[in-house]
């Protein structure tokens, strides 16, 4: 019987793997590879050095993955892994900086979509410039991963409350940006 | 709640859902409403995939496991110390029951023999599997002990 991986949890995939079954690790590639390719994209700006990135951070994590003993979640576990690997990346392109790329569903999106997603994207830009890189990956694991603020935390280092400010200034700023397209 | 203290929330707010006494406040304050779902949208097309992401990448790197060292489970050495002492344990304490001394009065060696060969091959087993589990770290620690030692004598 063919079971679908596809609805596992990532714990349960990981066991799998770590049991000899290889084809489960391509779920979890499948699942994060938007996020490592974006974060990759981020230090390297261009997509050859973003999918180089994302395939390194994807065989360590496979190599190491007896190492991850879920005290955080599977998902911040691999990120600490590309946060790692960007920030000491040593041929990297210059600071983090946030993509500015056409989403791949952009013939679904409106005008008026497209224009937000522009305006988020440059006032977000301009809050990452603004402060040291390290601090830049923070903002954009908090807005464009998604991640909470303890799991940005555990990722980078640095104190929940460090992170809170960065991103309290950068939403806000982000607020007044969209309330001059949309109010 | 004030406008300015939706807002605070508003900007501070984790990743998370949002909270009871926002939602009550934009229900019925058509300003903060707005503030919130722009935000949301903007969050929301941000967040969206990009163009850049490669339809060839789960492929390639699944074509390269093969020629990486695959993960195995690590039974840390802790767990390893207590299973031994959990063996060591029994071995001792079996024989001191007062069951062990009535059987062993009752067939003397007819039942010692077996015992002893079954707690003997138990403590093989288990020595078996350690040193199985370890010999590659057996091997790198054996190698640097000798580039240590060869160093000295150079
Ligand atoms: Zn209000």
């Amino acid at each position: 019987m063919i079971q679908d991986d596809s609805a596992l949890a990532d714990e349960k995939l990981v066991s799998r793997v770590l049991d000899g079954d290889r084809e489960a690790f391509s779920v979890l590639i499948k699942r994060y590879q938007a996020r490592m390719l974006r974060l990759g994209y981020g230090f390297y700006k261009n997509q050859d050095e973003a999918e180089d990135f994302a395939q390194d951070v994807f065989l360590k994590a496979y190599t190491g993955l007896a190492g991850f003993k879920g005290k955080s979640s599977f998902s911040t576990w691999l990120t600490k892994i590309a946060y790692n690997t960007g920030i000491n990346g040593k041929k990297k392109s210059g600071r983090y900086e946030a993509l500015e790329a056409e989403p791949a569903d952009s013939r679904n999106l409106g005008p008026e979509e497209l224009s937000i997603r522009k305006d988020s994207l440059e006032s977000l830009r301009k809050a990452m410039a603004a402060l040291p890189e390290k601090y830049a990956v923070c903002l954009d694991l908090f807005f464009a991963a998604g991640m909470k603020f303890e799991d940005i935390s555990e990722v980078t280092g640095f104190p929940v409350n460090t992170i809170k400010s960065h991103v309290f200034r950068a939403k806000r700023d982000l607020r007044k940006a969209l309330e001059e397209t949309i109010l | 709640m004030t406008c300015r203290h939706f807002l605070e929330l508003l900007d501070r707010m984790d990743n998370i859902d949002i909270q009871e006494e926002m939602t009550a406040h934009a229900a019925f304050c058509p300003g903060c409403a707005a503030e919130l779902s722009a935000v949301m949208a903007g969050l929301r097309l941000y967040r969206l995939p990009d163009v850049c992401c490669s339809a060839n990448l789960v492929p390639k790197i699944m074509a390269m496991l093969p020629l990486v060292p695959a993960p195995k489970r690590l039974v840390s050495m802790r767990n390893w110390v207590l299973a031994g002492l959990l063996i060591m344990g029994s071995v001792v304490l079996v024989p001191l029951m007062s069951d062990f001394r009535v059987l062993k009065e009752t067939f003397g060696p007819a039942f010692t023999i077996p015992v002893s060969m079954a707690f003997g091959l138990i403590i093989t087993i288990y020595l078996g599997i350690f040193v199985i589990s370890h010999i590659d770290e057996f091997g790198r620690r054996l190698k640097a002990y000798e580039a240590v030692k060869s160093g000295k004598i150079a």
